[in-house]
């Protein structure tokens, strides 16, 4: 009974467009996918931005594309409700395909419109599962505002119920956006802060689809080069926020990130991320950048060879060549503590390394101890935790949040060890 | 070897599925955790496992006490999560235990319609029941980590003695 291991599948459909002035090539892309009238999807955070400006001042020029359908009131925390008012207003107009331009919030908001617009039906939550929707879908384009999400080249979308507040997870190739504009323009006004959650929330995809359960020699290579980018720009783009090269390579870092753990999906720092974010309202990119180091400790005995290659790329050939081999996997972990207490130098301390240092208005922590196992429990029911080398407990998730939350070292001893290679 | 898609193949996935289903109903009447478990699905929360495009299937419903009942190849019409193995192939990985079930979901051989937190929930029952059902070094290959659960060998043998005599799938 080998034959069934003799392959894997890597899935990637979407036409990406990267540069400078990618945006310019907005019109004859839209020509191509049919969506002569788009339903332009957007926040009210990026309208203010301006950069709703640059995409009406593009399509305003271009006689035969009709470019102002907007809905442009998606909130951070996006749920089904907005998706039927967009899906309202889509058929209404009678639009021919979407345009997301945002964030994760806006391009997962956008899959969800797509479904509902493409399968029809009232209710999103009648399409919530794994590889579920094969049908073709309209035809969707996606401009990321930020260099974090990937949420542009994912088969996954995350939406929130309004009924109940739960999450629905949607998985499904079909799901992946027919085309990706990546301009460096777009993530030029992002505030050093953000700049570094969202990218190390690129670091966690790559580093997570490096090691989880369903990875393969491709998506292996989208997070080796996703990695080297980000390790090699992020700092230079907090100090230099105007530096369009590293802005681009960043959201290029990120696209690669989102291809790749859309393959191999993620694993224990997405499980309690995604908890984390849902209990106490964290941004997700945060919640990444400190759990990560604890992800990877987590995970080390299951995957010390990878980890130990990791220390390459994270370091330059002359670290990796100068310590020994037994002593690498913990350097990629050291590597990334690294990165992230420089990110927190570069910002004055506005990025935090411990989950009590988020603090609210009043300057308390927004997460507190008590909130520690109610999350672990949450974790259990997030999908993401399968996908994870290591199989998770519940007294684990709360020995990994707890070190996390006080910033000490985890100790690996609480950490039953998984008998399969 | 059993070659997937034959009359062999057939045969076995339906003697696996029933096992398999009447041991969850057994494990999950009996067992401390598993009864926690099914406690936390909403209420009436039914589950079917099945492989494409017309293999055997495996239908549980939980009863008016939360506690699993194995419904044969008869479920509901519409059930509450259904997990449906995509070949059988790679049914015949999954309960040859060549392939551990988060492995199975990983490479995409499973399509799953419904909330996919209790997907997790029904791979971890899954999980807990072929430790009872299989031998350590096989259970070892199924299950992503071998915990031995207390009482084993007694659970065990109540997990087999319900398997054997229980009346749950008798209408499929």
């Amino acid at each position: 009974m080998t034959a069934h291991r003799n392959f894997y599948r890597f899935t990637s459909p979407l036409l990406t467009v990267a540069g400078h002035d990618a945006l310019e090539e907005l019109p004859g892309l839209l020509r191509s996918l049919d969506m002569l009238h788009p339903l332009i999807l957007t926040d009210p955070g990026v309208r203010r931005a301006g950069l709703m400006d640059m995409v009406s001042a593009i399509l305003k020029s271009q006689e035969d594309i009709i470019g102002d359908t907007w809905f442009d009131q998606i909130p951070p925390d996006s749920d089904t409700d907005i998706i039927a008012q967009a899906a309202q207003v889509y058929r209404e107009k009678g639009c021919t395909g979407l345009l997301a331009v945002g964030g994760g919030s806006v391009i997962d908001t956008t899959k969800g419109v797509r479904i509902l617009v493409s399968l029809g039906g009232e209710h999103l939550r009648d399409y919530q599962g794994a590889d579920t929707i094969s049908s073709q879908l309209v035809p969707m384009a996606a401009v990321p505002t930020t260099s974090g999400t990937g949420s542009e080249a994912t088969l996954v979308a995350v939406i929130k119920d309004a009924r109940n507040k739960r999450k629905l997870a949607f998985t499904s190739p079909s799901l992946i956006p027919s085309a990706a504009i990546l301009d460096s323009r777009m993530t030029l006004t992002l505030p050093p802060a953000i700049t570094a959650a969202t990218g190390m929330d690129a670091l966690a995809h790559a580093v997570e689809a490096y090691t989880g359960l369903g990875r393969n020699p491709i998506s292996d290579s989208y997070a080796l080069k996703a990695i080297e980018l980000i390790v090699s720009t992020l700092p230079e783009v907090i100090e230099h926020p105007d530096n369009q090269e590293a802005r681009l390579q960043m959201a290029v870092a990120s696209h690669l990130a989102g291809s790749a753990f859309s393959n191999s999906m993620v694993g224990i720092v997405h499980t309690l991320g995604h908890c984390v974010g849902a209990r106490c309202g964290i941004p997700h990119g945060i919640c990444m950048s400190i759990l990560l180091p604890y992800g990877m400790t987590y995970n080390l005995h299951r995957c010390r060879e990878r980890f130990g290659k990791l220390l390459q790329v994270l370091s330059g050939k002359s670290v990796y060549l100068e310590t020994s081999e037994d002593k690498r996997p913990e350097g990629a972990v050291a590597a990334v503590k690294a990165l992230a207490s420089r990110l927190h130098m570069l910002t004055d301390g506005a990025h935090p390394l411990r989950l009590r240092d988020i603090l609210d208005r009043s300057g308390h922590p927004i997460m507190k101890p008590q909130h520690i196992p109610v999350i672990a429990s949450d974790a259990l029911g997030d999908p993401s935790h399968l996908y994870n080398p290591e199989e998770v407990s519940l007294d684990e998730l709360i020995s990994v949040l707890r070190a996390a939350y006080w910033g000490y070292p985890l100790d690996k001893d609480l950490v039953k060890l998984g008998h399969q290679k | 070897m059993v070659k997937a898609g034959n009359w062999r193949t057939r045969l076995y996935l339906s003697i696996m599925f029933r096992v398999t289903g009447r041991a969850i109903q057994a494990a999950g009447r009996r067992d401390p955790e598993l009864r926690e478990i099914f406690a936390a699905l909403p209420p009436g929360f039914s589950f079917r496992l099945s492989v494409w495009p017309d293999g055997p299937e495996l239908n549980i419903e939980t009863d008016s006490s939360t506690l699993p009942r194995y419904g044969g190849s008869k479920g509901a019409s519409d059930p509450s999560l259904h997990m449906e193995i995509t070949s059988p192939a790679h049914a015949m990985a999954l309960f040859t235990f060549a392939e551990s079930t988060t492995m199975s979901a990983a490479r995409g051989r499973l399509v799953t319609r419904g909330d996919l937190s209790h997907a997790c929930t029904m791979v971890r029952v899954l999980d807990r029941v072929e430790t009872y059902l299989l031998p350590r070094p096989i259970a070892r290959r199924a299950v992503k980590r071998y915990e031995s659960p207390q009482k084993k060998h007694r659970m065990r043998l109540a997990v087999w003695l319900g398997i054997i005599f229980s009346r749950g799938g008798s209408r499929s």
